[in-house]
Formats: C-alpha cells, sequence, structure tokens
C-alpha cells in the first residue's frame, strides 16, 4: 500500500489508463492499493468490477478503463486501486469507492493557470467528464471530473438496470 | 446563547412534545385525571421557560396563550373537552415545527390562538380577560416540588425576557406572580423560614415595578434567588437557614430594605457553609453588639435551633447513615452548581443522552472484533495448542457478550412509535366521522433503534388502511349489530429471534370475490381458485392491485399495500395477512431484532461465496436426480409430497464453467412458500457482519449486503425475497 501525502493546494495524482495520461484532484483521493483480491457482483455492469474488503469494509470498486469507454484494465504489477470519498445523492453522503487504473504515476503541482478547457476534439472520452487538460512541461494531462464519473452517469445506468427489477418496483 | 444550548433545548423540547402528545391523548380518555392536567400544564410551561430562556421567543410567547387556557382547565372552569383536546394538540404541532423551524408561517399559531382565545371566552368566569394583568396571584394549591421546579425554569425564562425589555409589566407581573407561588409552595412543604425568600424577593419585585422599574443589578439578584430556591428544591428538604440567609441579607441590603428578622446560626456545622456572599455581619451579632440581647440567650436560642439531619433523626424518620448520604449529596451538587443554568430543572440522569452515529461507530467495531475473531477461531484448527485454544474460546464467549450488549443498547422499546400511531388513528377517525380507540399491547417490546425508524412507515400504512377502509361508519356498524366504535389492535411480541407485531381491526373484512375476480383478470389466478384460498389474501400486496382505483374502493384494501410488502421485506421481515367477512382484518409482521448482525449459512456457487439468513431456511437437502422435473420449462423438485420451485445460483448469476456432480439445494421459505436454491456446496453456519454492497451496488438484483469471512474475502448475502421475485419474473422456476 502506498500512502500518499495529501498536501493543499492545487495538486492532482497522475495516473494513465491504456497509454493516455490522465489526473484528478488529489483530495479526493484517500489511499491507492495495489489490486487485492475483488469480488465480483453478478449481474451488473462491466465496468462495476466488484467490491473489495478494505479493513473490514466492503468498497465497490470501477474499471476507469471501461467507465469512459476504453478497455478494460490489464492486472499488470503496476495496475492500482485508487480508493476515493466522493459525495453521493442529494444529502451529499460522504462514500468510499475504488477506481481501478492501469498505472498511478506521482502527483503533480498545476497552478489554475496552467489548467485549460478540453478540446472539443481529439480526445475519446465524453468531454462531460472532463474539468480541464492541465498541462505538465509540454504534455497535457486529461484531468477528470471524477465525482461525475463515478456517479452522474453511473446512475443513469443502474436505473436503466433497476427498471428491470420487478419485484422492487 | 450559544448554539449548542440551542440544540439541547430543541432536542429536549421534542422530548416534552412528545410525552406531551401522550398526555393529551390519555387526557381525552380521562377528563377528570388532574394529574395528567398538571403535567400538561407543567410540559407547555417547561417549554415556555427554556424557549425563552434560549431565545425561542417565538415559542414563549405562544406557549403562553396556550398554558393561560390550561390554567382554566387546572382550575377547574373550562372543561376537557375534544375540542380543547385538538386544539391543545394543534398547538403542540405548531410548537414543534417552531422549534424545529420546519415551518415559519406565524398565520397558523395566529389562528390557534385565536380559537383558543375563543375557547377561553367561552368558559363562562373569565371572558374577555388579560390574565396576566387581571388576574390576581394564582392561588398555589397543591404545589409539588416538580411544579415548583417547573416555575422556577419559567422565571428563569421571563427574567432573560425581561433582561432585555426591563419595562414590560407583564412580563414582571409574571415573574411576581411565579414567586408567590414559590412562596405559596415553599409554606406548604413546611420550610417556613426559607419562604421567606420566594415572599421578599416577589415584594421587592412589586416595589421595583411601581418605583424604579427593573434594573439589571435587580434582575441579576432576581435571578440568584431564584437559582438558589432551584437548588433548595432539588435537594429535596428545607435548607439549613445558613444557605440563604447570607443570600437574603445580601439582597435586602441590595434593594435596600430593612431586614426585620433574627438570623439563626447553625451552631453545629456539619454542613460546609458556602462562600459568604458579602462581609455583613449576621442579625444576631448585630443585636449582641448593641445590646437588646445578651450573647448567652442569643446563643441558647441558637442552640436549640437543630440541623434538619438531627432532627430528622431524632423523629426516627431516617437513619445517621441516610443524612450522610444526602449531606455529601448536597456538597456535590453545590460544586456543579456552576452548571445548573444549563441544566434543565428536575433532570435525572440515569440515563444518558448518546449521538446515534457514535452507536454505530461502536457496532462497526464490535462487527469487526467479530470478524477477527471468526479468522482467530479458523486459525486455531491449524495450530493446536490447548492454551490457545483455550483462550480462543474465552475470546469467542466475550465477544459474543459484547456484541449482545453493544447491540442492547441500540434496542428501543416499540411503545414511543405505537404512541405516535394513538395521534394518527384520533385525527384520520375524526376526518372521517368514525369512531375509533386504538388499543396497544406489548410497547415494551424492544426492537433494533434502526428498524423501529424504518417500521413507522409501513405501520402508518396499514393503520391509514384500517381505518379508512377497515373499519366502517357509526350507522353502518349498527346496522350490523357491532358496537358502535370500531377497534384497532397493535400488539407486539418477541417469539424467539423475532418480533411479531400485529394490527387487526374488527372492521369489514376484505372482499375476497372482487379480489378474486381481480386476480382471475390479471392472470394472477386461475378461474378455479377455491375463494377460501390464502392466496387470494395475499394478492393485496401485488402492486397491480393497490394501483387499481375499484379494488380499493370495492374491497376496500390495496392501498400502497404493495409499498408495506416491499419495505417489511427490505427489513428482512415478512408481512401476512389474514381476514374474515365483517369481522376484520390482521396483519402480521415477522421481523427480525437487528439487522447488523445475522446468523447465516455459508454456501458457495461457483467461486462466490454466498450467505443465506440462517432464519429463513427450512431445510438443505441433496439434489438427485430422480425428484428433478420440469413444468413449462421450469424446474421443480418432489419434496415430501411438495413440489417446490427452485433455481440454480450459476444459472440465476450466470457462472461460467461446470456444476459439480452432486448438487446442494437449501430450502428458503418465504411466508408459506418455499424455494429450492441449489449450490455447489454448503460450508456451514456464518456470524454474519451486514456490511452494505455500497451505493453503486445498492440495486444489485437478489443482494443485500456483503460481509467479511475470516480469510478476508468478501461474501454475498443474498436477498431471499429478491431473488425469488427474479425467478418469477424471468421465469426461471414455477410460483
Amino acid at each position: 500500500m502506498k500512502d500518499l501525502d495529501v498536501k493543499t493546494g492545487e495538486q492532482f495524482l497522475a495516473f494513465t489508463l491504456r497509454d493516455e495520461e490522465y489526473a484528478l484532484d488529489i483530495t479526493k483521493v484517500r489511499e491507492v492499493l495495489d489490486v487485492t483480491t475483488l469480488t465480483r457482483i453478478p449481474r451488473m455492469p462491466s465496468y462495476l468490477s466488484g467490491v473489495i474488503n478494505l479493513r473490514g469494509n466492503v468498497v465497490p470498486v470501477i474499471d476507469l478503463g471501461l467507465r469512459l469507454g476504453l478497455p478494460p484494465i490489464s492486472f499488470t504489477v503496476n495496475s492500482c486501486i485508487m480508493i476515493m470519498e466522493i459525495l453521493v445523492g442529494e444529502e451529499e453522503i460522504p462514500v468510499l469507492m475504488g477506481g481501478m487504473t492501469d498505472r498511478v504515476k506521482t502527483v503533480l503541482d498545476i497552478p489554475p493557470e496552467g489548467i485549460e478547457p478540453p478540446p472539443r476534439m481529439g480526445i475519446n472520452i465524453s468531454t462531460d467528464f472532463i474539468l480541464g487538460m492541465g498541462r505538465e512541461d509540454e504534455k497535457f494531462l486529461i484531468i477528470l471530473d471524477i465525482d461525475k464519473v463515478l456517479t452522474t452517469e453511473g446512475e443513469a445506468l443502474l436505473q436503466d438496470q433497476k427498471s428491470g427489477i420487478i419485484a422492487e418496483v | 446563547m450559544g448554539n449548542e444550548f440551542a440544540t439541547i433545548f430543541q432536542e429536549e423540547a421534542q422530548e416534552l412534545l412528545e410525552n406531551l402528545e401522550q398526555d393529551l391523548l390519555d387526557l381525552e380518555d380521562a377528563p377528570d385525571n388532574g394529574d395528567i392536567v398538571d403535567r400538561v400544564f407543567r410540559t407547555m410551561h417547561t417549554i415556555k421557560g427554556s424557549g425563552a430562556m434560549f431565545g425561542f421567543t417565538e415559542v414563549a410567547d405562544f406557549t403562553h396563550h396556550v398554558e393561560n387556557i390550561l390554567v382554566e382547565v387546572r382550575e377547574g372552569r373550562l372543561p376537557v373537552s375534544r375540542e380543547l383536546i385538538s386544539l391543545v394538540l394543534q398547538s403542540r404541532d405548531h410548537i414543534t415545527s417552531l422549534i424545529t423551524g420546519a415551518d415559519s408561517d406565524t398565520g397558523a399559531g395566529d389562528q390557534i390562538i385565536e380559537k383558543l382565545s375563543h375557547l377561553l371566552a367561552a368558559s363562562d368566569e373569565v371572558a374577555g380577560v388579560d390574565k396576566a394583568e387581571a388576574d390576581p396571584p394564582p392561588s398555589g394549591k397543591n404545589l409539588s416540588i416538580g411544579s415548583l421546579q417547573e416555575i422556577c425554569s419559567a422565571i428563569a425564562g421571563d427574567l432573560f425576557l425581561l433582561v432585555r425589555a426591563p419595562d414590560d409589566k407583564i412580563v414582571s407581573g409574571q415573574v411576581r406572580d411565579n414567586f408567590h407561588l414559590l412562596f405559596q409552595g415553599v409554606e406548604q412543604l413546611g420550610w417556613h423560614e426559607f419562604a421567606e425568600l420566594p415572599q421578599e424577593v416577589g415584594r421587592s419585585i412589586d416595589r421595583a415595578m411601581s418605583q424604579e422599574g427593573m434594573t439589571l443589578p435587580f434582575l441579576d439578584l432576581c435571578d440568584g434567588a431564584r437559582n438558589l430556591i432551584e437548588d433548595v428544591l432539588q435537594f429535596g428538604g428545607p435548607p439549613e437557614p445558613k444557605d440563604y440567609h447570607d443570600f437574603l441579607q445580601n439582597f435586602d441590603n441590595e434593594v435596600g430594605h430593612d431586614v426585620d428578622r433574627v438570623d439563626v446560626e447553625d451552631g453545629k456545622g456539619i454542613v460546609a457553609s458556602e462562600e459568604p456572599e458579602g462581609e455583613q455581619d449576621r442579625i444576631g451579632e448585630i443585636l449582641v453588639e448593641q445590646g437588646y440581647v445578651a450573647q448567652d440567650i442569643l446563643a441558647d436560642v441558637l442552640e436549640q435551633q437543630k440541623p434538619l439531619g438531627k432532627m430528622l433523626v431524632d423523629a426516627n424518620v431516617v437513619t445517621q447513615d441516610n443524612i450522610d448520604q444526602a449531606l455529601s449529596e448536597q456538597q456535590k451538587r453545590k460544586l456543579i452548581k456552576a452548571d445548573k443554568k444549563i441544566q434543565p430543572a428536575g433532570a435525572k440522569t440515569d440515563s444518558i443522552r448518546v449521538a446515534a452515529e457514535k452507536l454505530d461507530v461502536l457496532i462497526n467495531l464490535v462487527g469487526e472484533l467479530v470478524v477477527t475473531q471468526a479468522r482467530l477461531s479458523e486459525m486455531s484448527g491449524v495450530h493446536s495448542g490447548s492454551e490457545l485454544l483455550e483462550s480462543i474460546e474465552d475470546l469467542e464467549r466475550l465477544t459474543t457478550e459484547l456484541r449482545e450488549c453493544v447491540l442492547s443498547v441500540r434496542m428501543l422499546p416499540i411503545g414511543s412509535t405505537f404512541a405516535r400511531f394513538k395521534r394518527l388513528v384520533r385525527d384520520l377517525s375524526n376526518d372521517l366521522g368514525k369512531d375509533i380507540q386504538l388499543f396497544t399491547t406489548g410497547g415494551e417490546t424492544e426492537l433494533d433503534k434502526t428498524m423501529l425508524d424504518l417500521l413507522a412507515e409501513p405501520l402508518v400504512h396499514l393503520i391509514r388502511n384500517a381505518v379508512d377502509h377497515g373499519i366502517e361508519t357509526p350507522a353502518e356498524r349498527e346496522g350490523k349489530g357491532k358496537a358502535p366504535f370500531g377497534t384497532i389492535s397493535l400488539g407486539a411480541v418477541h417469539s424467539g429471534p423475532h418480533v411479531v407485531v400485529t394490527i387487526s381491526d374488527d372492521g369489514k373484512g376484505i372482499d375476497t370475490e372482487t379480489l378474486l375476480a381481480k386476480g382471475v383478470a390479471l392472470g394472477l389466478l386461475s378461474p378455479d381458485t377455491d375463494p377460501a384460498d390464502k392466496k387470494i389474501l395475499d394478492l393485496v400486496f401485488q402492486p397491480g392491485m393497490s394501483t387499481s382505483k375499484d379494488i380499493s374502493t370495492i374491497s376496500g384494501r390495496g392501498v400502497g399495500m404493495d409499498v408495506v410488502h416491499s419495505s417489511i421485506a427490505s427489513l428482512k421481515g415478512t408481512v401476512a395477512v389474514s381476514s374474515l367477512p365483517e369481522t376484520g382484518t390482521t396483519f402480521t409482521l415477522t421481523l427480525p431484532l437487528t439487522m447488523s448482525i445475522i446468523d447465516g449459512l455459508l454456501v458457495q456457487a461457483a467461486t462466490t461465496r454466498f450467505i443465506l439468513p440462517l432464519l429463513q431456511i427450512e431445510e438443505c437437502v441433496e439434489l438427485s436426480d430422480h425428484g428433478v422435473s420440469r413444468q413449462n420449462g421450469r424446474h421443480v423438485y418432489q419434496f415430501r409430497e411438495k413440489l417446490i420451485p427452485f433455481i440454480r445460483l450459476r444459472e440465476f448469476y450466470s457462472f461460467s464453467g461446470d456444476q459439480p456432480a452432486l448438487e446442494q439445494m437449501v430450502i428458503v421459505r418465504m411466508k408459506k412458500d418455499f424455494l429450492g436454491i441449489v449450490v455447489d456446496q454448503v460450508i456451514g453456519d456464518h456470524q454474519t457482519v451486514i456490511k452494505s454492497l455500497g451505493w453503486v451496488y445498492r440495486n444489485a438484483p437478489g443482494l443485500s449486503g456483503a460481509t467479511i469471512l475470516g480469510d478476508g474475502r468478501v461474501a454475498l448475502i443474498l436477498d431471499v425475497a429478491g431473488i425469488y421475485g427474479h425467478a418469477m419474473s424471468e421465469e426461471l422456476c414455477v410460483v
């Protein structure tokens, strides 16, 4: 387990999905784990990888690759699960969720002026999930709106799923 | 005033308001019960007093009006009528919304006040008189210590108001009258010496009102006096003169008023004296100084004055031990006096208030402990050693005890939930012109707090239905030869690991014929179903039934019944219904005691492990080929003369891989139906700490949660009813 020292400021955690570089607000991240035993939950969308035992708590894990419409994360020595705390629902209840990535790289300082609005073309994922493009030296990173990635659309998907459930209506 | 105090007030006021509701409903049943009237009055008074103190002036003002009318009731000038109770109940609701801030609509309050004053005007003797100004000081008959304490808190509230508006004659008058009441009350208690204090303060207020007005230092003194009286009342016995004479003297000096009373000295000194308030000499000493009284005569007189404790012991009323205890208690109370202002009058601390979240944390910790303990037990099988085994067994026992203890902390009597329904039934039946009595039994039955909270809603549905559709109007009932008033009984009882809650009415019962017709029309039943078949009644829980208007008007049942069914199912409980035409309907809810830790059966299908709630399991059998047959492409199994539908978890969850040669079937029971769940392997009993699957999986089909096994793996808890529902809709098995 690699604990991350969370500092205040414009800090982002950089990670890769396939070969593209992404980043997210580091204050959302609680810790980063190696991929452990995942228990799959049957009959759920494939981007929901299952649940893990995080020191006695059951935490759901999402395959960020599949979630963003990319190929699934392949399990290597580098793949890891970022445990994030996000707020869900109108009551904004904090919940823990894991996001699986191919590799977690580093913590970056990006000042607000280093972030640009997302381009209209040229990236494979929906701009709804993107907060902006961060410039790191000559490269650009896609800064994800992780709350949206993990909740908004997911909820819609789950609602589709729900309409098929007769016993609960 | 800090926010914190306001919160404390809100919490306490809500508790008071809940009791108030109960008292009012009781009062309606027993209008002559003076004790209840007193209690209602005291509650209102406390709310008014502390409301004012904590800045809820709107509450205080409004409550004041209600209190006025209650005075009339207490004095017997106004009879307890249904109208009055309704009005006070409405007032109670209004106060609740004022306190919670849920509703800032002052119009509602004004309306109630208007109605209240109508009622006041209707009572002959006091038509249109403003009580606060025109009444003589109320006579204090039968004032108990409790009610005197209430008066003290009312004074505190009023004084607080006066600090901001010192010229308010009405409030000043109230304070004066209240001190007068205290004087009378203390007199009645036989503490004649001490009674001088409130009397003196009352007089001074009177003088202050007519002369210099209520100055801040003066108000401070009044508050000091109140504080002292409150202390004395809490101690519950007449105080030692020394305890208050200093204060009284100081008070007199401050307000520039001569004293003409002989001071008495507590010669025995068994009570540690309080810090003197000032450097004043005692009257006795002054008299000696001035030569009016000789020193030895004074000493003689003082000698006759024994401490109270001594007198009581002499009179054989109490023992010396009792006195010693009381004295140390007195000492302790003096020490905590600094906190007195936050403490409500008469608060008894044999219970403590704990935030629910803290309990949740505790439950979680115990849950983890149970998991760890399970892991240890598992390991002990590998590393045998008698000493290790012994400690592990001890740990197991302790863990079980701790678990039970912590769970019991979260248990609350169901009576508090029942109490709410009394009001519901009363209001609903009034609206519908019906006469309905609600009887409750087993209110002391305890249930997990979470469970109680979630149970309230389905119960409301069931009771509404009983009132609305079950019970007939008085005219109809008489036509049928029934008693004109209908009866709804609400009962709770422990039955093994379950709590059984029943709701019965003696109304017209469910119209099974219409229900049958509807069931046939929807294709849920075959037309040749026996009208006495229980299956017909179970139709009320079908979603289709509830939305259909004609059913609910003709048969009178079904509104929200599917909601009841699903919310009880989500509590891992079951609902059953029985009904006889013209005799009544009974709903029986069977609920588990707790929802956080259950006994489960661990099974495995493919590589995934599942937990089945042990309570729902009927039997485990091997699935042998000769019992299996298919009906319309669905699996059924011949089990003891019965055909049971079954599903394979492997098929249900589309697990890959081959099923083993010998499969196990766990037969589970839901209400009256059986369902077989076929798994690869039955592993064994497991104490299951229920964890949520998390937000994204909250709708996972057929699953209600997860648990962590001894080896750290996650097992999924099966929701039997959910699987059954899915299986039915997917036609994997026959119904």
